[in-house]
């Protein structure tokens, strides 16, 4: 590089050769100075200049050192900085690694956790300007649980008053079955209403929109998504107007096959979006693409009172805000309530905007994550910043000959930090590498319903942040130990090596900050695991109230509408059955609905003999229809009356005289009594009377954190179910079973559609993935956060005791025992972080709300968990000062004196 | 000198012998001494001839090994390392050539150090820290740190340090060396007062205006007690001369 040194030198006009002139006088002044001073202490004349050359540490190496000080060209100064760092670091290899490594990690995992926050929280949804997007149900807060779907009939209301909005439209989610005579395809999509394509901005391949008069069930229009377009119809370039034959589920009396003619190809995937009232679990994830739309189907007969079949959604107008459109909202539900008092009362609108209710469930797991690695960021900081610290001090000797011989402390404190702008490039480095695996490592235990987690990935955006918040870390971590080294006492570092000085007791000083922070901090990251392990573990310990072992669940669907409904219960009893004379079966039941995974339906119930309560206020119970042999597979205990006989399936279909309630059910509305023999109907009060002839315990059909509700079981021959679950005790690991269950079910209906075919242990442990998640993830932040506060604390005594050899030499020779050196130094270690912990303690309090969202069964400012974590990281603490304390105090105070 | 009382410190065909990395060096070899109480012994040689040496084996800071090293009529090698702390801290007063204060302390604790390993309690301490810094005149910079003192000041409160314990025995490396002249002869009036109120005083020094302090000198060589005049003529030779026949 001797052109650059060149332009240089003219441009600032001096030569190198007289630069080196003018180094040369510099440093032979203060050589000579220094001289000088030694004679007067008594030295002969080539003794002092001996000692006044040792002093400067060799002419040449200062000279070297010093080269770079006096350039006034930004670039080159830049370069020599670049330069002269590298080589710096390349002296202290092993220091450079470990910054590396240490600074590498932790900006690998920010670097992962923010690839994900892009991709889930902060990408927008493919739709146009999907930031306008609301969703809209309802909200009723006396009712249980308050929130569900929106009516057609409020929709249409909402639609015509509502000013916030361009456009509202309606959708809920369905499945139907594309026959080609020989084998039927179970297709999933939507039912919309026809503006739902130009309001969220969808274009067309081929074909169209629903036309008006296809907005009716009738019509029998479909569109298909690009994907089934291309894979079943070889993208046919003439699709549209053909016709195709499906079995749908609908309501009118014929069954069988109907003709449906695809009217348009959509011009974009979509996912699934989120509905206002989810019964149906997670087969319509936002991970999987509607494949295809058909018309609503409004019915004359929609009443105003059933929210539980569909959504809206709706653009913002430009200008209006989520709160102006929910005020509104607000005020026309009232009017409506005013209007339809007996529908309406108490129903409010609920607007959420979509990108929030897509993330609802993942956000605040995100948002902890994030928060986990920020902070575990800021201990590599100030790990490393200590690093930097004790290596400055090992500098000091080369910092206060460049600031005597004229270096400004701005050049020497810039010098600094491109050294540690240098370490965080090559840890960012090291980080961007990482994140790429750990991407895959942590999506691997991401939970499956999460949005776009396909999408995450290393892209330019992603290292751009990682480039930056490499910049900033240098920045940050580089700051405080090069103020600190421009702090050097000049004078003291020359005549005595810089000992006891000011500048060393402030640097102690900030060595003890950052380590007592990173404790603060570590107890924090700490703390959160711990409790979110504990609530882990209670979740575990919830009782399904069930026998989850050795049992198969398999959902089988019946093609839709292709028997009569009477030909489901045949072939739900005698699938049983035959399961059950299976060797290796023990015993096999049905049921509408997986357990822990799919909660269904809810109605009002309406009790006999209990005092009038007005309609919105009224207590829904959930309807679950089983085969009769379910309680004996599961296992769930009779705790009063029978369970359900053969008679109990004789009468009319959808009518069930006698029913069996779970113990929630009884207890709340026959509390202190029995409650067999006690009548009630539900969804009208005028409707078919049913009986309780037995009282079981709960089942958790829900989340296994959800409260148990009240719950009625309906015989599956009454409610003739066209899907349901199979559920099979084995007598070996489910597994083995599921080929043989599955070769049943297919002879027994070549056109059925199995899905879920899973063991009940695999189910549960699926439906834990988003705790199992944040636990996994948080739990490793802490140990890393762990480790590094604890090499750091450990980090930071053992330099304390290198430093203070010779305080120990002096303490010994003075008589002080080995116990009490090591005392002193401990105490001194335990007094960092027990101030530490001080501040980590608020700081676990002051933010115990954001965890308590996430935690079940235990509080965010759990006293125990508390004083363990804190426990845990005191003791680490100390052993890791005893460690080089007694290290320290074993040294022979004869040599330690001597070494001064 | 005397003679007639028992020997404060006696040792007996002392050596030490340093191994590092495999080298044997032999610091110092059949030492035979004693000091006695109120006596004021200098210790002169050229450099590396043994003298710090030797006065850390006498301060129990290294032991010795070869030869029996007697203290108030007790054998030090036998010793733990407690009691070892223990003697060195009510027996031995150190004055360093490089002071040695601790500069994150301030001169009051400095000073107070070895009474506070004693156990003495806080009211005794302080008048003990008191009296001591009166006699070096240093009581008005009782709180300053000690780093923020001069070379001479400095000397001086680790005088104070060595006298606060009330010790047997003063050893002192090089108390002046550190020092320029005036504040050197400061420091050697200092103790000179020190040993006519019946200090007994052990020195190492090279400068022979200060030997001359002392009621009696030994001079080493290479690790060996040689004569005074032996001393000399070996000083004045230009080449070093190979250690005594063996
Ligand atoms: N811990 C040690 N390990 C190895 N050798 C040592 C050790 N301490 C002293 N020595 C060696 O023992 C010899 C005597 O050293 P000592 O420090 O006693 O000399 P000194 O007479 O005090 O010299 P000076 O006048 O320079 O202080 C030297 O050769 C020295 O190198
Ligand atoms: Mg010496």
């Amino acid at each position: 590089m001797s052109w650059l040194r060149n332009i240089v030198a003219r441009s600032t006009g001096s030569s190198d050769a007289e630069f080196e002139g003018q180094l040369d006088d510099e440093l032979q002044f203060h050589v000579d100075r220094q001289t000088e001073e030694n004679i007067k202490c008594g030295m002969d004349r080539a003794t002092a200049r001996r000692e006044a050359l040792r002093q400067f540490g060799g002419v040449e190496q200062v000279r070297e050192g010093v080269r770079d000080a006096s350039r006034i060209v930004w670039l080159s100064d830049l370069f020599r900085d670049t330069k002269f760092s590298l080589r710096m670091l390349a002296r202290s290899p092993a220091f450079a690694v470990t910054a590396v490594v240490v600074l590498g990690v932790a900006i690998g995992l920010s670097t992962t956790i923010f690839s994900f926050v892009r991709a889930i929280l902060i990408e927008p949804l493919p739709f146009a300007n999907s930031e306008r997007l609301a969703v809209i149900g309802t909200f009723n807060s006396n009712r249980e649980p308050p929130m569900t779907g929106a009516s057609w009939p409020d929709i249409v209301d909402w639609k015509k008053s509502a000013k916030s909005f361009s456009d509202m439209a309606a959708f809920k989610n369905g499945d139907m079955d594309l026959s080609d005579g020989k084998s039927t395809q179970r297709i999933r999509g939507l039912f919309v209403t026809r503006n739902f394509f130009e309001l969220l901005g969808i274009p067309f391949s081929l074909g169209r929109s629903f036309s008006e008069s296809e907005e009716n069930d009738s019509a029998n229009a479909l569109i298909l998504n690009r994907e089934l377009w291309k894979s079943r119809y070889q993208q046919k370039p003439d699709i549209v107007g053909d016709s195709v034959d499906v079995y749908s589920w609908i309501i009118r009396p014929e069954h069988g096959l109907s003709r449906w003619q695809i009217v348009g190809i959509a011009g974009q995937e979509i996912p699934f979006l989120p509905v206002a009232v989810d019964a149906l679990g997670d087969r319509f994830g936002i991970n999987d693409q509607v494949q295809f739309w058909r018309p609503i189907g409004l019915y004359d007969e929609a009443e105003r009172k059933e929210r539980w079949e569909y959504t809206a959604i709706a653009r913002l107008n430009p200008g209006v805000t989520i709160e102006q459109a929910r005020a509104e909202m607000v005020t026309i539900s009232s009017h409506l309530a005013d209007e339809y008092p007996e529908a309406n009362n108490n129903w409010s609108a609920r607007v959420t905007p979509l990108n929030e209710l897509v993330t609802s469930d993942i956000r605040p797991a995100l948002q902890l994550l994030s928060g986990a690695v920020a902070f575990l960021l800021l201990i590599a900081c100030a790990n490393v910043a200590s690093l930097l610290i004790v290596r400055g001090i090992a500098r000091q000797q080369e910092f206060a000959v460049r600031i005597a011989v004229g270096a400004g402390r701005w050049r020497l404190i810039r010098q600094l930090i491109t050294e540690s702008i240098l370490l965080c490039l090559a840890g960012g480095a090291l980080g961007a590498l990482l994140s790429v695996w750990c991407i895959d490592a942590v999506r691997l235990f991401a939970p499956t319903k999460v949005p776009r987690l396909g999408e995450v990935s290393v892209d330019s955006t992603v290292l751009m942040f990682a480039l930056g918040l490499s910049l900033m870390t240098g920045l940050f971590v580089g700051i405080l130990p090069a103020c600190l080294a421009f702090r050097t006492d000049v004078n003291g570092t020359l005549k005595s090596g810089g000992r006891g000085s000011s500048a060393a007791r402030s640097r102690k000083r900030w060595m003890a900050i950052l380590v007592g922070g990173e404790v603060a901090v570590c107890l924090v990251l700490l703390t959160g695991s711990g409790l979110l392990i504990q609530s882990f573990a209670a979740i575990i310990g919830v009782d399904p109230g069930f026998r989850t072992d050795n049992l198969m669940t398999m959902t089988v669907s019946l093609p839709q509408g292709k028997y009569e409904w009477k030909h489901n219960t045949e072939f739900c009893v005698e699938l049983t059955s035959k399961l059950r004379t299976v060797p290796g079966i023990a015993a096999a039941s049905a049921v509408r609905g997986v357990p822990t995974r799919e909660t269904n339906f809810d109605a009002p119930v309406f009790i006999d003999g209990a005092p009038e309560i007005p309609r919105d206020e009224r207590p829904d119970v959930r309807l679950r229809v089983v085969e009769p042999g379910f309680f004996e597979v599961m296992e769930v205990p009779l705790l009063e009356g029978r369970l359900f006989e053969p008679a109990d399936s004789i009468g009319n279909i959808g009518h069930a005289p006698q029913i069996i309630c779970n113990e929630t059910m009884a207890r709340r509305h026959w509390p202190g009594e029995s409650a067999i023999g006690k009548k009630f109907c539900v969804v009208e009060a005028d409707y078919d009377k049913m009986e309780v002839v037995g009282v079981v315990g709960d089942v958790q059909f829900g989340a296994l954190v959800d409260e148990a509700r009240p719950e009625i079981y309906y015989p599956e021959a009454l409610f003739p179910q066209s899907e349901f679950t199979l559920l099979v005790r084995t007598e070996v690991p489910p597994e083995q079973m599921m080929g043989v269950v599955e070769t049943l079910v297919r002879d027994a209906e070549p056109d059925v559609v199995i899905t879920d075919t899973e063991s009940m242990d695999t189910v549960l442990s699926k439906s834990l993935s988003k705790e199992r998640f944040l636990v996994l993830l948080l739990s490793a932040f802490s140990l890393g956060a762990f480790l590094l506060s604890v090499t750091g604390h450990y980090g930071v005594v053992a330099y304390a005791v290198s430093q203070r050899r010779q305080e120990i030499g002096i303490r010994m020779a003075l008589g002080a025992t080995v116990p009490s050196i090591v005392r002193m130094i401990v105490s001194e270690g335990l007094l960092i972080s027990g101030m530490g912990l001080v501040v980590g303690l608020c700081l676990s309090l002051a933010l115990s709300q954001f965890l308590q969202s996430q935690l079940f069964g235990i509080s965010a400012a759990d006293p125990l968990t508390l004083a363990i974590a804190a426990g845990v990281l005191l003791v680490a603490t100390s052993l890791a000062s005893l460690i080089p304390s007694i290290r320290g105090a074993r040294v022979s105070p004869a040599s330690a004196l001597r070494s001064s | 000198m005397q003679q007639a009382e028992e020997a404060l410190i006696s040792m007996r065909k002392l050596g030490k012998v340093f191994l590092t990395e495999d080298v044997e060096t032999h610091a110092l070899y059949e030492i035979d001494m004693e000091l006695h109480r109120g006596e004021f012994l200098s210790i002169g040689g050229p450099s590396g001839c043994g003298k710090s040496t030797l006065l850390s084996i006498m301060g129990l800071l290294d032991s010795a090994t070869e030869g029996e090293y007697i203290l108030k009529g007790q054998e030090v090698g036998e010793l733990s390392v407690r009691e070892r702390s223990r003697l060195r801290n009510r027996e031995i007063g150190f004055i360093f050539q490089a002071f040695n204060l601790i500069g994150d302390l301030t001169v009051r604790e400095n000073v107070e150090l070895p009474l506070t390993y004693r156990g003495m309690p806080a009211a005794d301490r302080s008048q003990r820290v008191e009296e001591a810094l009166e006699k070096v005149d240093m009581s008005h910079r009782m709180g300053h740190y000690s780093s923020q003192l001069s070379g001479g000041q400095q000397q001086r409160v680790a005088v104070a340090r060595a006298l606060a314990g009330s010790p047997a025995i003063l050893l002192a490396d090089e108390p002046t060396g550190n020092l320029d002249s005036k504040n050197g002869m400061a420091v050697m009036d200092l103790l000179h007062e020190l040993h006519g109120e019946g200090a007994t005083i052990c020195m190492v020094t090279h400068d022979p205006r200060f030997a001359s302090f002392a009621d009696r000198s030994v001079h080493l060589f290479d690790g060996k007690v040689v004569s005074a005049e032996e001393a000399e003529r070996l000083a004045k030779a230009d080449e070093p001369v190979p250690a005594a026949a063996e």
